[in-house]
């Protein structure tokens, strides 16, 4: 049984403005439709210092920015759903 | 602890006229208090023009210490007289109360002040006086912590008029009004707009006079302190964090930067509330589109994201007399606004430190933040609330 996967995105000034609670939204359906609840978590914060270059959202030990909203399923599949494979 | 009068008031205009003849003037400092409501002779604009100029010359004079000889005099004075009535005349009544409860009332042809002290009516000491042939009611007394008190002009009197009442509601029977209301512990806005309504009412809708109340409470003064924005240096972080501690009432943080400032100084863990959409609805606290969650800091009655949130509590501001006019939502902006319009002191710890992200959201040499700041101690000031601004 692996830990709980912790995504953290930023929900402070700049990210909510540029839509990252759809981003949130968009990334908390998905775990619903793949049947991750209670093993993928998704967790706000408020400012991860990154603001000029887009929505933030850290996966785990890894951080991501510049994340629209509208390729969330993208990252969802490639870095949520994928994220084992790539840091065994 | 310093007290204040907490005051509401509403007019009635006669029905069919557009302006009031009542005026009223409510003024409060650090540690005075003026309220004054004067009614003109007859009604509309004649009425209105005689009731504003006798209301800002007595505020003005007796807040200066005027004596009642020199208020009535420049009265005499100053204001036009009625062509039909070949008359310069509007009543007064003006309360002085200074640091919160040594209390000065003049009254000039108006109805008495009513007082409520431990849920009973309370008679005042009032002499009466000749001033330039006209006759004053003077009173001092000391007020207490939770006396009310209430100010009418004479539609309150004239209610009922033929109607309900054969003589009007009168002093005797909205004297007892006054108590009940306040004996269910009402406060001074709540008692205000029942007071009006009741008026409104006995008036069948069509109020025959101008109709005012004012009413007043005496109760310690509510504060909160807000930090928002952290300190330009560094090196003033922990004293901003600690000035905040230090401070009195609810302690509040606006900002997200802000807050992991807090966090890091405190040693404490900053919670973001991130809602799931499926929890917003029902009996959860609804986040309104677009207002940014809040999060959870030890020690902090309150921690918001800042220049949104700020921008959305300047919206709700303008849009609600007190809290009671604000939405029932529980989200940043609003509850951010409830503890601004609950207090009587706010003090604004504003830290001077400009985002190197947000740069492009400096306006002529000033960040967001302190355009929304400037906005809303603006709004603040003018509902008579003490602000106090440092900046780090």
């Amino acid at each position: 049984m692996r830990q709980m996967l912790v995504v953290t995105i930023c929900v402070g000034s700049s990210c909510n403005l540029r839509g990252s609670d759809d981003l949130a939204i968009k990334i908390q359906n998905l775990i619903e439709k793949e049947n991750l609840e209670g093993m993928v978590d998704i967790v706000g914060a408020f400012c991860m210092d990154a603001c000029s270059r887009g929505i933030s959202v850290r996966v785990g030990k890894r951080q991501f920015s510049g994340i629209r909203p509208e390729d969330g399923e993208a990252f969802f599949y490639k870095e949520i759903m994928g994220y084992e494979e790539t840091i065994p | 602890m310093r007290h204040v009068v907490e005051c509401a008031w509403k007019s009635l205009h006669k029905h069919g006229e557009e302006l009031c003849g009542d005026s009223v003037i409510v003024r409060s400092g650090a540690d005075s208090f003026v309220a004054v409501l004067s009614d003109g002779l007859g009604s509309g604009v004649k009425a209105n023009i005689l009731s504003t100029l006798t209301a800002e010359i007595a505020a003005h004079l007796f807040d200066a210490g005027s004596s009642v000889e020199d208020v009535m005099q420049t009265l005499l004075e100053t204001l036009p007289e009625c062509s039909v009535r070949k008359l310069a005349y509007a009543t007064f009544a003006v309360l002085t109360v200074k640091n919160g409860c040594e209390a000065s009332l003049v009254e000039f042809d108006s109805p008495p002040l009513i007082l409520v002290r431990d849920h009973a009516l309370f008679d005042l000491p009032v002499e009466m006086r000749e001033v330039n042939g006209r006759m004053i009611r003077e009173a001092r007394f000391d007020l207490l912590k939770n006396d009310c008190m209430v100010m009418i002009s004479d539609g309150y009197e004239h209610a009922g008029l033929g109607g309900i009442y054969r003589l009007g509601w009168g002093w005797e029977n909205i004297a007892l009004a006054v108590q009940r209301f306040v004996n269910t512990g009402v406060d001074a806005f709540k008692l205000t707009q029942a007071l009006s309504r009741t008026c409104l009412k006995l008036y069948d809708d069509k109020p025959g006079d101008d109709s005012t109340v004012i009413s007043m409470r005496v109760r310690p003064a509510v504060s909160v302190s807000i930090l928002t924005g952290p300190p330009a240096n560094k090196d003033l972080d922990a004293f901003a964090v600690s000035r905040l501690e230090a401070a009195e009432g609810p302690k509040i943080i606006c900002g997200g930067s802000t807050s992991q400032m807090a966090a890091r100084v405190l040693g404490e863990e900053l919670q973001v509330d991130w809602i799931p959409p499926k929890k917003r609805t029902g009996d959860a606290p609804g986040k309104k589109k677009g207002s940014p969650p809040t999060a959870r800091l030890k020690g902090m009655d309150l921690v918001t994201e800042g220049i949104l949130t700020l921008g959305q509590t300047v919206e709700l501001l303008h849009q609600a007399q007190s809290v009671d006019d604000l939405p029932r939502d529980a989200d940043a902006a609003t509850r951010l606004a409830r503890y601004l319009l609950a207090a009587d002191d706010i003090l604004l710890i504003v830290g001077s430190a400009i985002n190197p992200n947000q740069v492009a959201d400096i306006i002529r040499g000033e960040s967001m933040r302190m355009v929304y700041i400037r906005e809303l101690v603006q709004d603040l000031k003018q509902r008579n609330k003490q602000v106090t601004i440092e900046k780090i």
